[in-house]
């Protein structure tokens, strides 16, 4: 079963993506923080990260920046997962090494699963 | 022409409109000021200068005097360009923070919806299925108009990122059209949708190409005629693909034409149907259109209808 890091703060959207994400036969690790989501990243070695970039502690960008300089963690792809959509927000998301990004509000639910399934595979 | 020249010349109008503030803090009143207190002291120096040409310190106390009010009122000036950019500056951010608070609980609004999308299609009764439509296109409404005013912001700010991909515009329009039920139903009309042969996916934004769609829709059934039918109709020209909305309604007049795609245009003739909207959908649509290579017209006659249309490049 494939794994999948889930770092997302606002519980009720974490809840929601987590379900339809196992029952599209995922396995889904979540974390409501930076830090923790991080540490999650470090231990799992997940096969995909979906990080939202406005964290407390910690946030996305610093968290996606980490994953990419650690060479144990560098492989994962990582698919951001945000409201924020701006220029320069994009072009850091991009720069650092980010597989996609997906603005929460313009999907469904059904939308985001399929995303993550092309770019992970059943 | 010499209307709008004399538009100009009210500076007290010019002061509320433009900048919102009184004429002892705008800009181009006090410019005028600095100009009038100049000239002022400028024949008032020839004239002191002429009768006491035998005393030099008039003259110089009175180019000191002159050089001092200058200086008070050009510092009035640089304050209140600095309030008025702070003021602007206030507003881009209180809108981009109250838009993102609102997308958030959008969001979750939205995905709890599609989630019990397929539960309600199969078990719900008539009832509970109509209310999940009015739900749907509601959501799908709040986080359009959300995401306009950031968009519009974007804009402004010169921060929009567009995210281009393989977009099907044929499905698309389907969507949209089925979402509109309701809302044709209010007026008794209905929408046809022809496409001429195989038509190829665009490069687009999707998410943003939907929302150009959606805003020409909207408007096609806003401003169309009860018991009327809307055609659209999507073709293929060489590398592109052309779509075109034909609606009999209320139509534009002529002598707004020009001021169409402009942000919180209005027609003079649309309040006697409706005032719906946020006025800024056109100023969008052409953004949008533009930003992805493609282009985008329309032919209006008040009275009779019009005809929007828009082409985007097909993906290869």
């Amino acid at each position: 079963m494939k794994k999948i890091v889930f770092i997302e703060d606002e519980t009720t959207l974490q809840k929601m993506l987590s379900v339809a994400l196992e029952e599209a036969g995922y396995s889904v690790i979540t974390a409501a923080d930076g830090e923790t989501g991080l540490a999650a990243v470090r231990s799992e070695i997940p096969d995909l990260v979906l990080l939202d970039l406005i964290l407390p502690k910690m946030d996305g960008f610093t968290v996606l920046n980490e994953i990419k300089k650690d060479e144990t963690t560098t492989g994962i792809p990582v698919i951001v997962l945000t409201n924020l959509e701006s220029a320069e927000d994009v072009g850091k998301v991009v720069a650092l090494g980010a597989t996609t990004y997906l603005v929460k509000a313009n999907y469904d639910l059904p939308d985001i699963v399929e995303k993550i399934k092309e770019i992970l595979g059943v | 022409m010499l209307r709008n020249f004399l538009r100009e010349l009210n500076i007290v109008r010019g002061c509320k409109e433009d900048f919102n503030v009184s004429v002892w803090k705008c800009p181009t009143f006090l410019f005028v000021l600095m100009g009038v207190a100049v000239m002022v002291s400028t024949l008032a120096a020839y004239f002191v200068g002429g009768r006491f040409n035998q005393d030099p310190q008039i003259s110089a106390l009175l180019a000191l005097g002159t050089a001092g009010v200058v200086l008070i009122i050009g510092h009035i000036v640089i304050k209140s360009f600095t309030k008025i950019v702070e003021a602007n500056r206030l507003k881009s951010q209180f809108l981009d923070i109250i838009s993102h608070q609102l997308l958030t609980p959008l969001t979750a609004l939205k995905w709890s919806v599609s989630n019990i999308g397929d539960n309600v299609d199969t078990q719900g009764s008539e009832k509970q299925r109509e209310a999940y439509v009015i739900i749907k296109e509601s959501t799908n409404k709040m986080v359009n108009i959300v995401n306009t005013l950031l968009d519009i912001a974007r804009i402004e700010a010169g921060r929009v990122a567009m995210n281009f991909g393989r977009y099907d515009m044929g499905e698309s329009i389907k969507k949209i059209i089925a979402l509109r039920v309701h809302d044709l139903e209010a007026k008794q009309s209905t929408i046809e949708f022809h496409e001429d042969g195989v038509i190829a996916p665009v490069v687009a934004d999707s998410f943003r190409t939907k929302l150009v769609i959606e805003n020409l829709v909207d408007n096609a059934i806003k401003y169309s005629r009860d018991h009327s039918t809307i055609i659209i109709t999507l073709r293929q020209e060489e590398d592109h693909v052309l779509f075109e909305i034909k609606d009999k309604g209320v139509g534009i007049p002529a002598h707004e034409h020009k001021n169409i795609f402009q942000k919180f245009f209005r027609a003079t003739n649309e309040f006697s149907y409706q005032t719906k909207g946020l006025g800024v959908g056109l100023y969008l649509v052409k953004f949008i259109i533009e930003a992805s290579g493609g282009e985008i017209g329309f032919e209006s006659q008040e009275g009779i209808g019009s005809r929007f249309w828009f082409s985007l490049p097909v993906y290869k």
